[in-house]
């Protein structure tokens, strides 16, 4: 699974322990998830695209091995 | 691959209210480096300088012993500082290594165990340190040791990982 997190972090100028903070996880977690080390539950998903007011689909994408 | 991972959170949810609050953890490593110490010295007071009489040693082993226990239950089973989904999958991930890791032990001492007695190509002696290292090592104490430290190892990258990020 891709996601474009760190673009859109950039695009509001917020850094991983901001976007941590406003979505209750630890900075560990979107640091994670940024590296693709680690697949977010559907709630924080929602979370992350609620906060850069995209759709979740707009923010992760499936790869053709998934 | 979706319908394992929405199970995967199910269980998450359900995990969480085991867990004891965050400052057990604390506690769990007062404990245990006190524990070990107090271990360590209590040895040597009772072989060298027998302060304490022989009759109370015993109970005092088995409290300290209790003691120890205690501080690595707490120390597998205390939040982290921010507890979320990453943790909760970094915990399932260990537990599933420890479990892997307890079997392998556990068939490979028994088979080893098997292979003596049947080739009766160990002495005694080697046979009785045999029985203390599988009665070590297969216990719920030291799963719960690998367990702590497989978990350590995991978090411990994943602070990494953020530190290289600066």
């Amino acid at each position: 699974m891709k996601n474009n997190i760190r673009v859109e972090r950039a695009r509001l100028k917020i850094s991983q322990q901001q976007l941590a903070d406003l979505t209750n996880v630890s900075r560990q977690t979107i640091n994670a998830i940024e590296l693709g080390k680690f697949i977010p539950s559907t709630l924080l998903s929602l979370k992350i695209s609620r906060i850069f007011n995209l759709t979740v689909n707009e923010i992760f994408e499936l790869e053709n091995n998934d | 691959m979706f319908i394992l991972h929405s199970r995967n959170i199910i269980i998450i949810i359900k995990m969480k209210s085991y867990l004891l609050p965050n400052y057990f953890q604390r506690i769990g490593w007062i404990i245990f480096i006190t524990g070990f110490v107090v271990f360590f010295a209590g040895l040597f007071a009772f072989n060298n300088l027998r302060i304490i009489p022989q009759a109370y040693s015993r109970y005092l082993t088995l409290i300290i012993y209790l003691f120890i226990y205690l501080s690595v239950l707490f120390l597998g089973l205390s939040k982290e500082k921010i507890e979320d989904e990453l943790t909760m999958s970094t915990r399932i991930n260990s537990l599933a290594i420890t479990a892997y890791i307890s079997f392998i032990v556990f068939l490979v001492f028994e088979f080893a165990f098997s292979i003596a007695i049947a080739f009766r190509f160990l002495t005694t002696d080697s046979y009785r340190i045999l029985g203390i290292i599988k009665k070590i090592l297969i216990n719920p104490y030291s799963l719960f040791l690998i367990y702590i430290i497989i978990f350590r190892i995991k978090i411990f990258k994943y602070n990494k990982g953020i530190k290289d990020e600066e």
